[in-house]
């Protein structure tokens, strides 16, 4: 996928884009695509522009084993961790949409799909889209390399993209 | 031993040979004020190697997950700031073999009561999220 097609997406949305992994069907996991290159400011002072897009394959039945009772949204507790060896950082943190967010522990009574069988929960399984600007974890990077990108949702963890970091 | 540590546990396997992985152990449950030992084991190319622009131990990345609540992960570099010689790892024929010895109480205080999931990656690699749950 060319990087000009994460352009097009809008930060920190929740829609599908054409850069969006596809998930095989019914399959319970995180797909993660970024750019291949990212210009990184030349003053500590812009937060560069990080856009990658993640796919989250789940059941309600992983909903259930990863949230509990509570209605946890996947794409709230997404976490996206960053490395760049060459500058020695390693961070990490979620996708910030500044929307208010539903407490993830707070139960839901009246969902229906607590009625499900396991059997019948593991058969309903939905896609959800993250799409986080991360950028601001490299806020103050000026070091060209390498920066590796996975994403961790409970035990689920998505594979590892490499982006080239290269100075503006 | 002192820790974080290069040296191989008695009995510590090689990753198997033919391509690169990472391979991490993290016990199920541990009790708070006690050492929580995470070890493991890595084998890249030269080539995988190159790529990370140092050495690999320093790009050994450990992240702690307390149940799902992404705003709260917390991530290591165990390595980073550790004086590391040659050899610190083996060379098997195009390969470097490294292996790793962390303990995780070292860098959190693992005070979240709903349990954690410890993921490593190294470069591209990643290892699945282990649980960890807290006495």
């Amino acid at each position: 996928m060319d990087d000009a097609a994460f352009d097009a997406v809008v930060a920190n949305s929740t829609e599908e884009y054409a850069c969006s992994p596809s998930v095989p069907e019914n399959a319970i996991g995180l797909f993660l695509a970024a750019p291949i290159r990212l210009v990184v400011p030349a003053d500590r002072r812009t937060t560069p522009r990080l856009v990658v897009c993640l796919s989250i394959g789940f059941s309600i039945l992983q909903h259930r084993r990863t949230f509990g009772a509570g209605r946890g949204n996947p794409v709230n507790a997404a976490a996206f961790i960053l490395t760049v060896p060459v500058a020695g950082l390693a961070t990490g943190g979620p996708m910030i949409d500044g929307k208010e967010r539903i407490d993830d522990d707070e139960p839901n009574q009246a969902d229906p799909s607590d009625q499900l069988s396991d059997e019948e929960a593991a058969a309903h399984t939905f896609v959800d889209h993250a799409n986080p600007d991360l950028g601001y974890l490299l806020h103050g990077l000026t070091t060209p390399g390498t920066c590796f990108v996975h994403a961790v949702l409970g035990p689920l963890i998505s594979n590892t993209v490499g982006i080239a970091l290269v100075r503006a | 031993m002192s820790l974080p540590s290069t040296r191989p546990l008695g009995g510590q396997a090689l990753p198997p040979r033919g391509a690169d992985a990472l391979i991490a152990t993290c016990p199920a449950t541990s009790a708070r004020g006690r050492p929580v030992m995470l070890s493991g084991s890595f084998r890249l190319c030269r080539a995988a190697a190159a790529v990370l622009g140092c050495a690999p131990h320093r790009a050994l990345t450990v992240a702690l997950v307390p149940g799902v609540h992404a705003n709260a992960v917390r991530v290591f570099l165990p390595f980073v700031s550790l004086s590391l010689f040659d050899d610190d790892l083996l060379v098997q024929a195009d390969d470097l073999v490294g292996f790793f010895q962390v303990d995780l109480a070292a860098y959190d205080k693992l005070d979240f009561d709903g349990g954690y999931h410890v993921c490593f990656s190294l470069g591209r690699l990643t290892s699945p999220a282990l649980p960890l749950a807290m006495r």
